[in-house]
């Protein structure tokens, strides 16, 4: 999370109107999911990833490491649609017989397995766009201008401050703990990561009342108004969508053609 | 302590507790100097925070009075809102302060709560980005600064409301001598351009001699010392007596004075004043 962090805000898009990058990620994102094209997830797939390290200036090594942790949870959930149970002498791609059914993937379960996951990789993508290149106060800004209550945009500000104020705080503590060998063993462990978590909690609630005064002090009256960040203007990117989006539309067309033509 | 000069803040007999029971404040009679930099020292617990947060608004003493430019706060919400704006506090840990992960936003957040046209608030957030030096680091996340960034962060976003007093709680704890010298003469400049009264909360008491006109010592709620500090450094006993020590220099003094009877100023309390008194014993 702090990884990902320090890459949004060292990408050469970063201090762009973070509106152009969200319309880039999200419309393919929808277009991925809506026509479940296996073209259009590849596309988006390979787009997305090379446009993301370009400007990051990532090495696809990362970036693949960074797309590790999604691909373990799709593993998990298409494993259930590649495998299937059939009745005995239906033919298979690959499979074994138990009893009177045979367990394996079929041409079909195989297509549905491949769609599912170029799909969801290609959407994962868009957001890893999204998220590799725009830093969380820019998209603050841009959901405090959406219909979304204020009082919730300020809750996320907040939260995003304080994790890393409450992350640094349990470093502290847990290297504090393990230098008077509070790791040793499993049962010292656990009883060292419960008493971190317990005073933690104490110690954020006493912050609480610290910033609620510093808030105070400098005249809160229930909002977190600041002045605006000024981005440089991102139209270009709107054309950017619309082409990708039509690139994608046509490949998930020509898909569905040769489908219809094949049976 | 001498009068010839104009107060800003006046307490009289401020009480504060915060359970209603023992008194964290208890009835303390302060003059503030105007356009001076006024110490508050005293032990961990002494009362100086509850004593800033009174004067600040955003804790009402339970009896006593706050008279700010000669007119007593009213504390109801247009006096407290007006006495927030011209009594600043820069608070002990930037992360208590700095709430935004965006720099700039943090820094304008005062000057958009007294709703300021928005070519005014510009205006103030470029000024005290440049008095204290953090234009390179405006558009970094907060939580990438460092300890001594982010503390000239706070003080910005202090500066940006153009209060007549910072209050700053324990500004040097936690920096590097770079830092804390960085910290102090930033807290000079700002005096000299803008004629802004101070006042610190430390445990540093050798800065006091070198930074400060006054100083109020604290102890258990109450006021048991003040004055300038040469006569601060006077009252060597009752300053040992609420946990305080002398400055390096001026304990070097007294013990020259002392044990080696030789005939120094006991008052000289920093390296230059320690200098002369040396100099004219050597000729």
């Amino acid at each position: 999370m702090n990884q990902i962090d320090k890459i949004a805000y060292s990408s050469r898009i970063a201090r762009l109107d973070p509106k152009g990058k969200l319309c880039f990620s999200l419309f393919p994102l929808c277009l991925c999911i809506g026509t479940r094209s296996i073209a259009a997830g590849l596309i988006t797939l390979f787009a997305m990833a090379a446009l993301t390290c370009m400007l990051t200036g990532l090495t696809l090594k990362r970036y693949l490491h960074f797309l590790l942790i999604p691909c373990g949870f799709l593993l998990i959930g298409t494993l259930t649609i590649f495998i299937s149970r059939y009745p005995a002498g239906e033919s298979l791609l690959a499979g074994v017989t138990i009893g009177q059914y045979q367990y394996g993937i079929s041409p079909d379960s195989l297509f549905q397995g491949i769609r599912l996951c170029s799909t969801a990789l290609g959407a994962v993508c868009c957001m890893y766009f999204l998220s590799f290149n725009t830093p969380m106060t820019s998209l603050f800004q841009c959901l405090r201008g959406s219909p979304l209550p204020g009082v919730l945009v300020s809750l996320m500000e907040l939260i995003y401050r304080y994790i890393f104020v409450i992350w640094e705080e349990a470093a502290r503590m847990k290297t504090a703990q393990e230098a008077r060998l509070g790791y040793r063993g499993l049962r010292q462990s656990i009883q060292s990561a419960g008493t971190l978590i317990g005073t933690l909690f104490f110690r954020a609630y006493s912050r609480c009342g610290r910033i609620c005064a510093a808030l105070e002090a400098r005249g809160f009256e229930g909002d977190l108004n600041a002045l605006q960040e000024t981005y440089a203007p991102s139209k270009k990117w709107y054309g950017y969508t619309l082409a990708f989006c039509l690139v994608l539309g046509a490949a998930a067309l020509a898909e569905f053609m040769l489908r219809r033509k094949l049976g | 302590m001498n009068t010839n000069f104009q107060p800003i803040i006046e307490t009289k007999k401020l009480c504060y507790s915060y359970d209603g029971e023992s008194n964290s404040l208890d009835n303390i009679n302060t003059v503030i100097p105007k356009g001076k930099i006024t110490a508050f020292l005293g032990g961990n617990g002494a009362g100086k925070s509850t004593y800033f947060l009174n004067l600040n608004g955003v804790l009402t003493p339970d009896s006593g009075e706050v008279f700010f430019d000669g007119q007593p706060v009213i504390y109801d919400k247009k006096g407290i809102a007006a006495l927030r704006r011209r009594v600043g506090i820069v608070f002990q840990d930037p992360n208590d302060q700095l709430f935004s992960a965006s720099v700039l936003k943090d820094v304008s957040y005062g000057a958009v709560n007294l709703k300021l046209p928005e070519q005014e608030m510009k205006r103030r957030v470029d000024e005290a980005v440049e008095q204290t030096g953090i234009r390179e680091f405006l558009h970094a996340p907060t939580h990438a600064l460092s300890f001594g960034q982010k503390k000239r962060a706070a003080i910005a976003g202090v500066l940006v409301m153009k209060p007549d007093v910072i209050i700053l709680d324990e500004p040097t704890a936690g920096l590097d001598p770079s830092g804390v010298s960085e910290i102090l003469k930033l807290m000079l400049k700002i005096r000299e351009e803008q004629e802004i009264t101070f006042l610190l909360a430390t445990h540093d008491i050798d800065l006091v001699p070198l930074y400060c006109d006054f100083a109020y010592v604290l102890d258990h709620g109450k006021v048991a010392l003040h004055g300038t500090p040469e006569e601060l450094f006077r009252q060597k006993e009752r300053l040992r007596e609420v946990n305080l020590r002398l400055p390096r220099m001026a304990h070097l003094m007294e013990i020259l004075a002392k044990k080696d009877h030789l005939d120094v100023d006991i008052t000289a309390a920093t390296i230059s004043k320690a200098r002369k008194t040396i100099r004219s014993l050597l000729k």
